[in-house]
């Protein structure tokens, strides 16, 4: 065998052994040093103890975690999506096409402490809607946004355009077809794309530090209060010290167990209604 | 005979680039047109220009006026246009849904509510596509497990549903098999009863076997339109009858 | 009625489409507005290329230079790219070369199941593993750039290896055949004909990755120790993006402190949009 074949043989099966071994030793190490932690207490309580986490549990911000996606999902896949829907089915004017693709690409890379910036002193301050959920969610919306557009726009490209314009040969206007060919043919992708999106949110931490995460809050009532949520939370149990290791590791298990939970889903989603039109 | 449809120097470019230029020709009712010509001469243009589904393609623009039944479709609705000129494309697309609601999509948009109505338009435009027999029992079975032969007919029928004057077909038969296109072929002929069809086809035998006039394009330009006869017999133009005796592929 | 439904709709997406953009414009706006009024106290070069960061007077003069924060986000980026690509690709050539298709259908989520790990999971077990070893290392505190490249090459890790293994799959369904028709072994072929074609690809999606590496905040902000100091290997530094995470909460709003973390995000939003032009020009070029 040759010198060359021979190294980039041992080079892939190297680096996806790596890559393996990483993958699983992350999840399995969180669930390992978590797991004793998980108790249904600890699921359904509030914290407390002197220091922030030393006794109870994280309730209020397995809650908090859950409104903050929520909101981050409405406010952003909505507009998301029919921004898809615009620039590959309505819109003809490749100017106005490159523009919004512009505006969208330079969104999806401005890093998220900067929209948590953006939120603070925009939101929380200048619109006083204080710290809140709201806030939040709005920064979450925003970095999610570009991610949900990207992919429904793909998903929208990929589906064979004689389809659609069978539809349009039928007489049939565009709003029939968008809600009866295309959203349902594009249904899985698009709700894939939601769920990770909404993991995406979940787990970050940077826009919410100034907008409406906070250390301490019971299980919020309306959107305009500030509450608990999951990343700030095991950040704070960090960034205090080694007094409430065992309740980070919980939490870390939390977020994993979460995050390995919709990535399956949005998986499984996504596959089983892709078949529909793909294989003929 | 009254044509149904007449183009007047009809032209269309893609982002500038002509792709049909200075197209004159006339449709009549209750006859196969054949457009023929080499790959790449707007002949799928053409057609695309008929039902006016061109102008949803970014860059395209159209000149020239298309006249049906003496009226001007770029002065009517699009959405009116497209349904009494329907299209079938060359590869099958039938939307991922039943048969039964392939059938149906069209009706309910119209409004078509009642279900024994529903049901008897589905049977009619099925029997038409020679379909019928095959799937009867299987109505709500999913479209895309049909095979590629049945899932052109069943494109076929669902163009007819919305009752077009004229049906456009686009090479219906160059992603099938010989006995599949021979079943559309002999349809086809059946269907000039009720309806007008024009069909692109680069298959010469075909045109000779359905068509009664056939208009030949090369480089978006129309250099022959003639009834089907004379074109095969006796053609005029140079080109055309290097064409049909194979020399462009 | 159909028509008007047909017209409802459209609406509907003609103006979210446009709130949509509206909304975005407005926070670059908004971003950039908040950033000026840093240069009316501070000039551009002392800004950009001053190393002193004393944003509040306790002892002498108040100075903003954030030359070593800018040097630390990109020599932690580089660091993690340089080694994310090593490993990015040779994943990349199994998944498309040697794993069947039912294979890769459960390999690529398994990937990206990386890319799903929130970051401050990731920061977590930096700190308790990464760190830890590197006190045992003889490192003081065990927060060093070296421990935030290793974290962020592997948040990198999905995203090249995804990009990558998607180019090489096309160039080896294009070229594979071919080769192997000639009596050229499968593995000599991906070697000399594969990956010199996806190289111009393979370019792309790092430069994507730079521009990923530089925005993140929490992973790197847990490990990297926080010291306004020149980037080394093994020495502790800071991110442009951990200043503002650190400093935002206490900076007292409109003074020149605020102002000055809004212009440390602004340079980092110019960074990025820099590499996303590059990105669309290199595509035009290359790829065309």
């Amino acid at each position: 065998m040759h010198w060359q074949a021979r190294l980039t043989k041992y080079w892939a099966y190297l680096s996806m052994g790596l890559v393996t071994a990483i993958i699983l030793f992350l999840f399995g190490y969180v669930f390992y040093r978590g797991a004793d932690t998980i108790s249904w207490e600890f699921l359904t309580q509030a914290p407390s103890g002197a220091v922030l986490g030393e006794e109870g549990g994280i309730w209020p911000a397995i809650v908090g975690s859950i409104c903050f996606t929520a909101t981050a999902i409405v406010l952003g896949s909505i507009p998301a999506i029919a921004t898809a829907l615009y620039m590959v089915f309505y819109c003809k004017n490749r100017r106005i096409k490159g523009l919004i693709r512009m505006v969208v690409q330079c969104i999806s890379g401005i890093p998220s402490i900067v929209l948590g910036l953006f939120a603070y002193s925009f939101l929380v301050r200048d619109l006083a809607w204080g710290r809140c959920i709201l806030s939040s969610g709005v920064a979450l919306a925003i970095m999610i946004l570009p991610f949900i557009e990207v992919r429904a726009e793909k998903t929208f490209h990929e589906l064979p355009p004689q389809m659609v314009q069978s539809s349009y040969a039928l007489g049939c206007s565009r709003w029939y077809t968008v809600w009866n060919i295309i959203l349902p043919a594009c249904k899985g992708e698009l709700v894939s794309g939601i769920i990770l999106g909404g993991c995406y949110a979940m787990g970050a931490t940077a826009p919410m530090i100034f907008t409406g995460a906070v250390a301490y809050a019971s299980v919020p009532k309306s959107l305009m209060e500030p509450a608990m949520a999951l990343p700030m939370h095991l950040y704070l149990l960090l960034a205090q010290g080694t007094t409430s290791m065992d309740t980070a590791y919980g939490t870390a298990f939390v977020m994993m167990a979460l995050i390995l939970l919709s990535n399956l889903l949005a998986t499984i989603y996504a596959r089983r209604s892709q078949k529909k039109w793909k294989v003929s | 005979m009254e044509s149904i449809m007449t183009l007047d120097r009809v032209g269309a470019s893609y982002d500038g680039k002509p792709a049909l230029e200075d197209i004159s020709m006339e449709i009549f009712p209750h006859s196969i047109t054949a457009i023929i010509g080499p790959s790449g001469c707007g002949k799928s243009t053409l057609l695309r220009c008929m039902n006016g589904l061109l102008k949803e393609e970014s860059g395209a623009a159209v000149s020239g006026n298309i006249l049906l039944k003496g009226q001007d479709i770029v002065k009517m609705e699009p959405e009116e246009v497209r349904r009494r000129v329907g299209l079938v494309f060359q590869t099958p697309s039938p939307f991922p849904f039943s048969i039964y609601k392939n059938m149906t999509y069209a009706l309910r948009y119209y409004g078509v509510k009642d279900k024994k109505e529903l049901d008897r338009q589905v049977k009619e435009k099925l029997q038409m596509a020679g379909l019928y027999d095959e799937v009867a029992q299987e109505l709500d079975k999913s479209a895309h497990k049909l095979s590629g032969g049945q899932q052109q007919r069943l494109c076929i029928a669902r163009a007819l549903t919305v009752e077009p004057e004229i049906l456009l077909l686009d090479e219906p038969c160059s992603a099938l098999d010989v006995k599949s296109s021979s079943v559309i072929e002999k349809m086809l002929t059946q269907l000039k009863e009720k309806y007008t069809i024009v069909i692109v086809t680069h298959n010469i035998a075909q045109a000779r076997r359905i068509s009664d006039h056939v208009a030949f394009l090369f480089g978006g330009k129309l250099i022959e339109f003639a009834p089907a006869k004379q074109i095969f017999s006796q053609p005029k133009e140079e080109e055309t009858k290097a064409f049909l005796e194979g020399i462009y592929g | 009625m159909r028509r008007w439904k047909n017209r409802i709709f459209s609406l509907l997406v003609y103006g979210l489409t446009a709130m949509t953009v509206l909304v975005l414009a407005f926070v670059i706006y908004f971003i950039v507005k908040e950033a000026l009024p840093t240069f009316q106290e501070v000039s551009v070069t002392d800004f950009l290329f001053g190393q002193r960061w004393m944003p509040i007077a306790y002892t002498g003069e108040v100075s903003f230079g954030i030359f070593n924060f800018i040097m630390a986000t990109l020599y932690v980026s580089f660091l993690a790219l340089a080694m994310a690509i090593l490993v990015g690709i040779g994943a990349a050539i199994f998944l498309s070369c040697v794993a069947s298709e039912r294979m890769r259908g459960i390999l690529y989520p398994f990937v990206d199941l990386l890319a799903g790990i929130p970051s401050v999971i990731y920061g977590f077990i930096g700190l308790v593993i990464l760190v830890k070893y590197f006190i045992r290392a003889g490192i003081p505190t065990g927060s060093c750039v070296l421990a935030a490249g290793i974290l962020l090459a592997i948040m990198l890790l999905p995203f090249l290896v995804s990009s990558c293994s998607e180019t090489m799959l096309k160039v080896k369904e294009e070229y594979l055949p071919c080769a192997e028709a000639m009596g050229i072994s499968r593995w000599y072929a991906i070697a000399t004909i594969i990956l010199p074609a996806s190289w111009k690809n393979i370019m792309m999606s790092m430069i994507l990755a730079i521009g990923r590496a530089m925005g993140e905040t929490m992973a790197v902000m847990m490990v990297i120790g926080n010291a306004n100091l020149f980037p080394h290997l093994l020495g502790k530094s800071e991110s442009i993006a951990s200043v503002i995470a650190l400093e935002m909460g206490t900076a007292v709003v409109g003074s020149t402190h605020y102002h000055a973390l809004y212009a440390a995000g602004m340079v980092l939003m110019i960074l990025l949009f820099a590499i996303n032009l590059i990105i669309t020009i290199l595509r035009e070029k290359l790829i065309g």
